[in-house]
């Protein structure tokens, strides 16, 4: 464990986001969501991170200003932010699930002098008006950016993030592409798509080839074929824990993973935010927060052509979008044979007793 | 207390819209299955008739059918974590239990996330289980007004439900014709701010009480003569009352503002508990959501776009502080209740922060109360009033 820069990174990415702003003496950017674009903090100087998984006994500041029928990741966002343990330069939210899309308010009213810009995406991306509007909005967040920070972006800047952001999407859609053939382990792949949240992007290509060079030998995985589906994976322990249960992650349906790893920025469009824009709308997995067709049939075919035996839905306790698609996810995956067990996650970074008799159970009953 | 005499109408009213539901479908009449914020009037001037699943789960759950309908919901995989009126409303479809009689299928179902995510993934459940298209309307949240852009890119995208409406009803929506309806949503939304203006009165002859249950037809049938009619007896008989000093809760010695849906498990019971203590609850931000300025039947499109967009739940925290702020200012009240309803997270989430910057901006005492809208598993009488009482004890309120 912990055996090259990314996987020490992934196994405490909260330090490495206090490290970073240390030593680049610039304050964060944080993206709450898996659709704010991090090249937007970058062009404008700040450390582009999303924010990172922290393992918390509880919410003792949170709870003061949050409900606590909001998931943990908004729960952990608010008492983060309340600690004040980290530099943070702009705080990023992006509109989506009920949750985050209140986060903004409730930031403003508890802490009034964090920064906070919402990235007002189009909540339905399939129609070419979303398309449109969401360029119009990422302009109307880049001014505002601009109004607070009190400077213009950079537009060499947003460049030079677009290639390299991009680089890091491509290296990481590699590895999540290539997980049904199991040369690489699954816990490997999720452990460099979590330090890509943090780390600045030059250190992690350099991480990162360093890591899967083809003279780095790798142990490839024999477990059994599984989807992984949820929004976000509390930590590459739980991946590990999967693992040493006997599951073989080869389909990865995640915004820590494929979802998001999966976004394109079209380097022939002149007008580099709309080129932005368009990638988030026509990211080629969504996460069920944003109104789009055949979600689960498409989760469904493409684990079935991973050749996977069966399904882990990782579950945020009171996420709605997931808790909403779940029967119909499990419904299409049976369709094709895949049959599955949801995990609900709550503040937990390993998988607990249940989780492990709950997997335990389906991958022994397997034929 | 004296009951108004609209409350008989009211039931009537209901019983007649669901009955000309069934008389509709017969006749070749669509029916529209539409959320509480969508633009119902896209659907009445197609031909629709329209049905509110929303409100629908208010009335089951009011008379008690609530639980056994959510746990049929929860039995398909549904979360118990999920919105009470999502699970009251599969549940009544699995099992066709309804305190209406039969409800007729949709044809279509129209979607708008301005009053939040949740109706988007419910309302996609129904379409799948009925098999029939799901017209979707992104209403872009925002702290602020709505911008050009907003306004531009919901209008586009109700003129293209437009068409898909025209298509799939007996009527092409035309300006003119959208036009008809809008100014009757209108007139039916004027008559209805009306009504809940005259609780500014002192004592108040109506209260959220009376408010949440003669919504009904301002939510499922804005945009028709018979909302018209209805109101305009509402109104007259409220103004009777006002002018003769007619108070709704006896002795009014407290006035209370509310945010968010009712608690309807509780409902009797509080408004009990509120008249024995002798407490007005005289606004509040569920009801008033349909109380729309700034309708232009001249030009429907881009009101209608407008208007949607910029309800009280497709906004952030500062606005409900504004919003409740004013409301404490207007109604004369000296306290507010929130509700912090485990169904819905838009309205609920954040509203500690409210609770503080009301209290610094107004001055009036507040208190957050736990409960849920619908699940009677969720909702405890008992806690509900270890909170309140001392809270109106505060108010200089006691039995």
């Amino acid at each position: 464990m912990g055996s090259n820069r990314l996987e020490r990174v992934a196994q405490d990415p909260f330090a490495e986001a206090q490290s970073r702003a240390a030593s680049e003496g610039r304050p964060l950017g944080i993206g709450l969501s898996s659709y704010f674009p991090l090249e937007i903090f970058d062009a404008f100087g700040l450390a582009g991170i999303r924010m990172p998984p922290r393992p918390m006994d509880g919410y003792p500041l949170g709870d003061g200003i949050l409900q606590t029928f909001a998931c943990t990741v908004v729960r952990s966002m608010c008492e983060t932010f309340l600690r004040r343990d980290l530099p943070v330069g702009l705080v990023g939210a992006t509109s989506g699930c009920d949750a985050l899309t209140t986060v903004p308010g409730i930031l403003d009213a508890a802490i009034p002098t964090l920064p906070v810009v919402t990235f007002r995406l189009p909540v339905g991306v399939e129609s070419d008006a979303a398309g449109r509007h969401a360029a119009v909005v990422l302009e109307d967040l880049c001014r505002e950016v601009q109004a607070i920070l009190g400077r213009p972006i950079d537009a060499a800047a947003l460049d030079a993030a677009i290639l390299g952001r991009e680089a890091v999407r491509v290296r990481l859609d590699g590895l999540f592409a290539g997980l049904p053939s199991r040369d690489v382990q699954a816990s490997r792949v999720y452990a460099a798509a979590i330090a890509a949240q943090v780390m600045d992007v030059e250190s992690f290509l350099a991480a990162f080839d360093e890591a899967f060079s083809a003279s780095v030998s790798s142990a490839g995985s024999e477990g059994i074929p599984v989807l992984l589906s949820g929004e976000l994976v509390p930590s590459v322990q739980w991946i590990r824990d999967l693992e040493q249960m006997g599951a073989s992650v080869v389909s990865d349906d995640t915004n820590t993973g494929s979802r998001e790893a999966g976004r394109r920025v079209r380097a022939e469009e002149p007008n580099r935010l709309k080129a932005i824009a368009d990638s988030l709308v026509h990211r080629p997995v969504h996460s069920p927060e944003r109104f789009v067709s055949g979600r689960p049939r498409g989760v469904a075919g493409r684990a079935r052509a991973a050749g996977a035996k069966a399904a882990i839905l990782l579950h945020y306790k009171f996420c709605d979008p997931s808790a909403f698609e779940a029967p119909s996810l499990v419904a299409a995956l049976r369709e094709v044979g895949i049959p599955s067990v949801l995990l609900e996650v709550d503040r937990q970074t390993t998988l607990t007793g249940g989780d492990r008799t709950r997997v335990q159970t389906l991958l022994e009953s397997l034929p | 207390m004296i009951k108004l005499r609209a409350n008989k109408r009211l039931q009537t009213t209901i019983r007649n819209q669901v009955l000309w539901t069934r008389l509709g479908s017969r006749i070749g009449r669509p029916v529209a299955w539409v959320t509480s914020g969508s633009p119902v009037e896209m659907v009445l001037a197609a031909g629709f008739i329209p049905f509110y699943p929303e409100n629908h789960a208010a009335i089951c759950s009011a008379r008690g059918m609530a639980l056994g309908m959510a746990e049929q919901t929860e039995a398909l995989g549904y979360s118990r974590d999920l919105c009470s009126y999502f699970r009251v409303d599969v549940g009544s479809q699995i099992s066709g239990n309804t305190p209406l009689g039969r409800l007729v299928p949709p044809d279509v179902v129209l979607v708008s996330n301005n009053i939040c995510g949740t109706v988007q993934n419910w309302f996609r459940v129904t379409a799948e289980r009925f098999n029939v298209p799901l017209l979707f309307l992104d209403t872009p949240f925002n702290d602020a007004a709505p911008t050009e852009n907003d306004v531009a890119y919901v209008r586009d995208q109700l003129v293209h439900i437009a068409a898909e409406l025209s298509r799939l009803g007996i009527r092409t929506v035309t300006e003119k014709r959208l036009g008809a309806v809008v100014e009757r949503s209108r007139s039916a939304l004027g008559l209805w701010a009306e009504v809940l203006d005259m609780a500014a009165e002192h004592p108040a002859p109506f209260t959220s009480f009376d408010a949440f249950v003669h919504m009904a037809p301002i939510v499922s049938m804005r945009g028709t003569r018979r909302c018209i009619s209805y109101y305009r007896q509402l109104r007259d008989e409220v103004k009777q009352r006002a002018s003769a000093g007619v108070s709704s809760v006896p002795d009014e010695r407290a006035r209370v503002v509310w945010d968010n849906i009712a608690i309807w498990p509780a409902h009797k019971q509080l408004k009990k508990l509120f008249e024995n203590y002798h407490v007005s609850l005289v606004a509040d931000t569920y009801t008033s959501a349909w109380t729309i300025e700034n309708l232009d039947p001249s030009d429907p499109f881009s009101s209608l776009a407008r208007v949607y967009t910029d309800i009280i739940l497709n906004h952030g925290a500062a606005h409900r502080v504004k919003v409740l702020s004013n409301m404490i200012k207007k109604f004369g009240a000296g306290g507010f209740v929130l509700h912090s309803n485990r169904s819905c997270k838009r309205y609920s989430l954040g509203q500690f922060g409210v609770k503080t910057a009301l209290t610094a901006e107004t001055g009036a005492a507040g208190v957050v109360i736990e409960a849920d809208m619908a699940d009677p598993r969720s909702v405890s009488f008992d806690n509900l009033q270890q909170r309140l009482v001392p809270f109106f004890e505060v108010l200089g309120a006691n039995g």
